[in-house]
């Protein structure tokens, strides 16, 4: 019953892709619209808080390596503190603006763990190829949220926030167990399965 | 045109531009969806569901980014829309 790393891959892709196209409206709308409701304002720091809880399953059930588990438990950390900080920020319980900074660590922590627990190079696979790709654009992407915390009303940097979640989920559902990339597939990967 | 009457039009157009900004992301996602299920019809299984295990047929990426692009439009996008074309 345990679903292949792919389809986790794919599960997870929707959630931040829904993650972006709620930080993207909010972009565009400004943040005094956005909150003008109540609920809206909780739903993308819940949603972040959500993904970083079922992180915990796929910690337990995908144990490949100790590499895996380890760099599986500090997404869902931090996923969880990125969200928490957010919900605390929005609730008006957290005063402090430097709570805005949980979110571009949390893109740091995760990029970087997306790097160091693929041990393998860019065109081994098309998953170490997705992981390295997931990793950079974190790791690079990290300076928007980061802009955001400083500079609330830029443009620029809200709107480029949002965009580093849909890079990340096209590059999460484009994400196979045993596939080619760019016609590479290390024989040492496995059979091609579909 | 008078001075407040040029001022309230501007601020029209550019919540109108705002406002079809938002709302054409839903359709946008699920034209992305409907475009990759062309693309790569292997990737819905709904289409040749025998054989198939249980989560190849309920996790099908092209169908998930459609219905992301529908729940978003119809519960995000249409009341934030409400909300911003409204005076606040």
């Amino acid at each position: 019953m345990q679903p292949p790393a792919e389809h986790v891959h794919w599960l997870f892709a929707t959630g931040v892709l829904f993650l972006g196209l709620l930080l993207l409206a909010e972009a565009i709308v400004g943040r005094e619209v956005w909150r003008r409701r109540k609920w809206r304002a909780y739903l993308w720091p819940a949603l972040l808080f959500a993904l970083g809880v079922f992180m915990w399953p796929v910690m337990v059930l995908f144990t490949n390596s100790t590499m895996h588990m380890l760099a599986h438990s500090a997404w869902a950390q931090v996923m969880m503190l990125g969200g928490a900080a957010e919900l605390g920020l929005v609730s008006g319980k957290l005063k402090s603006e430097w709570w805005r900074l949980c979110v571009p660590l949390m893109f740091a922590v995760v990029g970087a763990a997306f790097l160091v627990h693929e041990a393998n190079p860019w065109l081994y696979s098309r998953s170490a190829f997705v992981h390295h790709v997931c990793g950079w654009i974190l790791l690079i992407g990290a300076l928007f949220p980061l802009g955001a915390a400083f500079k609330p009303r830029s443009w620029v940097f809200a709107g480029g926030y949002a965009l580093v979640f849909v890079a990340v989920s096209i590059a999460l559902y484009s994400s196979r167990d045993v596939a080619p990339v760019f016609g590479h597939l290390d024989p040492s990967a496995g059979v091609q399965h579909r | 045109m008078t001075q407040y009457a040029t001022e309230f039009s501007r601020t029209r157009v550019r919540r109108s531009t705002r406002a079809l900004a938002v709302l054409s992301l839903g359709p946008l996602v699920m034209l992305a969806g409907i475009v990759w299920a062309f693309v790569q019809p292997w990737r819905v299984t709904l289409l040749h569901p025998y054989g198939e295990g249980f989560w190849w047929l309920v996790v099908e990426p092209p169908l998930l980014v459609i219905l992301a692009g529908i729940l978003f439009h119809a519960f995000v996008a249409r009341p934030l829309v409400q909300d911003l074309e409204e005076p606040g």
